[in-house]
């Protein structure tokens, strides 16, 4: 994800998430089938994959645990403790990621201190920092809290400098030569010009961050998702491991895809008509 | 009014990005740069002196380890270990992905089709491929590779889809009137496009390969980078542990460096570039 | 002697919800020997169409076009309305891209790059030209294929009025010296008398609704009054036909 986020050949969106929305085409029967046919396809090549890799688990198993889990209250125990300690670390992550984001679009001096810094961040692995934090913190809230901050911080920064750079100067400055008040102006110009990179900066925090919370659970925590798909890997039950990382992928694609996805393409429609 | 509202940090002549405003007073910024990460290894060594326990080493005790690890050699076979892996999964994402970027790219049946296999490489969290390679690899150098050419794969496959798509309508018309053939058009006008977009994506999927296939290597591997930072881990030195990081950072920025620069060199006659 | 030979030719699009629209109604049109030709129309007339049929970009619905010079198929260069050059290959490389003859292409292509004013720019990439040499690369690209004939599609429509003037001078020198049978789509009706030896003006359907003979001297100045006279002449007409339809 790290190049996305730095001024790139506008190509192609860098980021398969964000890829291509079902949507746009043409034969709604038709792709209908084609996403039939592919789940089809995944099943057929997982099941020769378990042929050849006698660990994996069969979907069928997965689903069953995936109910034993759900009758035991395990998902919803698990989930409210770590969607605590992910919240907590996203807004700190979010807070301090504006700020210093802010500063950096703003002013050239702080770009020039903190942008070699900021890459460094962009460049380390989650994984770094779970298990450094693991370390430090032992297995307390804060491993899997600081783990989320760091992760999703540098994100965070590249992408609100992104949209204070955004700010259209000619605009305002049309604004002003007609006198606009204040908060249309506001609502007419900066607004629309830093909704895309400040939503993106979300969306690629998330991403990060969720990832971190799981390695920073897995590694250094004793409740929580991560912890628990870790448990059923410990126990060699690889279909319990599996039915948490179908809910791990549903939590993101509930995220991101169907609360955030949206409001990024509203944001940015007048830039693709 | 709008005038001398606060909204006038607004109007300064918006902030050209890194590289563009790099060479306009480059030395300047260099310094400030420098200072900055100057001062972010005093903060660090300052806390190290308070907190004084192996558990933060000081800055000089990780620059001293990481001296070590490269006078004795042991960082650059690590680190080829880890790279070869990821060429190798490179090498897997191209002959798979530009195959099926074309498929997406011309026909919207298989970009139906592949739309939802390429979200889900795109977007399973890294501690499951990790996790999945080592179960079904083993420790070997399967894992990693196998890992590193999924999560290439969607990068790939879409830009080349991209890449296809934007081969202008135009130009194979005017190849028809001058009934140009068919391996000629290939040649001069698909592949030249393709170049830039396969370039690109193989740009963008390197980042997010380097990080899961480290991931691979803690979870299970019998050299690389990760397995060194596992280990580090596993014997609770703090102090290998940042050295390790270190190298893997500055390893990243360098081949990320380099390619940037390729990039530009190949693709002179792209405007957006230059 | 480059012969075009087009033969009750008709072309029908037909859109998704199986509409037809005839864009070409039985076409019949003969031009021999080193003419210009210029057809006009008003839009939607299927000049465009036309030319890119006689090019073979697109198949009629009906009808045959033929192509000779001597006992063989004729050779075909074509101007576009926007210059069409492949972004990542230098000027040169773009005139040997459309190369057939080998042999000794690079001197051609410098003669006719020297013609068009741009000797000097061989070794340059397309986004680092403007609009109008671009364009004057896309003309010497045709002429370098030594075609016995040469289609343009409002090859000067997307340039500035000073640029396209100039372009028009070269044109007709260029042309002076090589003697081609053209076929030249143009919507300017000065453009049409200044270059042309023969207008024909299409009706919008598709049909010729006439052809002009302009026996004028060459070279020939915009500013000559017989020129004017002329595009006088065949304004009144064109408008005639605009409110006909």
């Amino acid at each position: 994800m790290t190049n996305t986020l730095r001024d790139s050949p506008a190509i192609s969106n860098p980021v398969p998430v964000t890829g291509k929305a079902p949507g746009r085409f043409v034969g709604k029967g038709t792709s209908i089938l084609a996403g039939l046919l592919s789940l089809l396809s995944i099943w057929v090549v997982w099941e020769i994959a378990r042929l050849w890799g006698g660990r994996l688990p069969s979907l069928a198993e997965t689903l069953a645990r995936l109910g034993t889990e759900w009758a035991g209250n395990e998902i919803w125990i698990n989930f409210a403790v770590s969607i605590n300690r992910f919240v907590l670390g996203l807004v700190l992550a979010l807070v301090v990621g504006a700020i210093l984001g802010v500063a950096i679009g703003l002013s050239k001096f702080a770009e020039a201190a903190l942008s070699d810094l900021t890459m460094v961040g962009l460049a380390a692995p989650a994984v770094i920092w779970a298990l450094l934090t693991t370390m430090w913190f032992g297995f307390g809230w804060l491993t899997p809290v600081v783990t989320v901050f760091l992760s999703g911080l540098p994100f965070v920064v590249v992408n609100i400098a992104k949209a204070v750079r955004a700010v259209p100067g000619d605009l305002i400055l049309m604004a002003r030569a007609f006198e606009v008040p204040r908060v249309r102006g506001l609502s007419q110009i900066i607004a629309p010009a830093v909704a895309g990179s400040a939503i993106a900066a979300v969306r690629f925090a998330v991403i990060s961050a969720w990832n971190g919370l799981l390695l920073a659970e897995w590694f250094g925590s004793t409740s929580g998702v991560g912890w628990r798909s870790r448990y059923w890997y410990d126990a060699n039950q690889m279909d319990g491991f599996l039915a948490w990382v179908l809910l791990f992928m549903a939590f993101l694609v509930l995220v991101d895809q169907i609360l955030l996805a949206p409001i990024e393409r509203r944001a940015t429609r007048w830039r693709r008509v | 009014m709008v005038s001398k509202a606060p909204v006038v940090a607004g109007t300064r002549p918006v902030m050209s990005t890194v590289s563009t405003s790099a060479p306009r007073n480059g030395l300047q910024r260099r310094a400030i740069s420098f200072v900055a990460l100057i001062l972010a290894v005093v903060l660090w060594a300052a806390a190290a002196w308070l907190i004084s326990d192996n558990i933060l080493p000081s800055p000089f005790t990780v620059f001293g380890r990481m001296i070590e690890l490269v006078v004795s050699g042991e960082v650059f076979v690590h680190f080829f270990s880890s790279i070869q892996k990821i060429l190798a999964g490179f090498g897997l994402a191209l002959l798979f992905g530009i195959p099926i970027g074309f498929a997406i790219g011309k026909s919207q049946f298989m970009a139906a089709y592949f739309a939802i296999p390429l979200f889900t490489f795109g977007n399973i969290p890294g501690l499951t491929y990790a996790v999945f390679g080592l179960v079904v690899f083993g420790i070997g150098a399967g894992g990693p590779i196998t890992v590193s050419a999924m999560v290439a794969l969607p990068f790939i496959a879409l830009n080349v889809a991209e890449g296809v798509r934007s081969v202008d309508g135009g130009l194979l018309r005017m190849c028809r009137a001058y009934k140009r053939p068919f391996g000629t058009i290939v040649r001069h006008v698909y592949a030249p496009a393709l170049a830039a977009f396969v370039f690109s994506g193989v740009r963008y999927g390197f980042a997010m390969a380097w990080k899961v296939e480290a991931l691979t290597e803690v979870f299970g591997a019998g050299e690389g980078v990760g397995f060194m930072i596992k280990r580090a881990y596993q014997e609770f030195h703090v102090g290998d542990m940042l050295a390790w990081t270190m190298f893997f950072v500055i390893v990243m920025l360098l081949i990320e460096q380099g390619l940037n620069m390729l990039e530009k060199r190949i693709f002179a006659w792209r405007k957006d570039l230059a | 002697m480059a012969n075009i030979e087009i033969k009750q030719l008709e072309k029908t699009y037909t859109d998704a919800k199986g509409r037809q629209t005839r864009v070409l109604d039985s076409i019949d049109l003969t031009v021999s020997g080193d003419t210009f030709v210029s057809i006009v129309g008003p839009s939607g007339s299927g000049k465009t169409t036309l030319l890119n049929i006689v090019s073979g970009i697109e198949s009629a619905t009906s009808g045959s076009v033929s192509l000779r010079e001597g006992g063989r198929d004729a050779k075909v260069g074509y101007v576009f309305q926007d210059p069409r050059l492949l972004p990542w290959r230098t000027v040169m490389q773009n005139l040997s891209f459309v190369q057939d003859d080998r042999s000794d292409w690079e001197v051609r292509a410098r003669h006719y790059l020297e013609l068009v004013g741009l000797g000097h720019l061989g070794d340059r990439f397309p986004a680092q030209l403007s609009g109008g040499q671009q364009q004057r690369i896309g003309i010497a690209r045709a002429f370098s294929v030594e075609p016995d004939i040469l289609l343009m599609d409002e090859p000067f429509s997307h340039l500035d009025a000073m640029t396209s003037r100039s372009l028009r001078e070269h044109l007709e020198q260029i042309w002076l010296q090589s003697r081609k049978t053209v076929l030249f789509v143009t919507h300017d009706i000065t453009e049409a008398v200044q270059l042309s030896d023969r207008i024909i003006v299409l009706a919008p359907g598709g049909r010729i609704h006439e052809t002009i003979e302009v026996d004028l001297p060459r070279p020939r100045r915009a500013s000559d009054p017989r020129v004017a006279v002329l595009q006088a002449e065949v304004l009144a007409r064109f408008e005639a036909l605009e409110a006909a339809a």
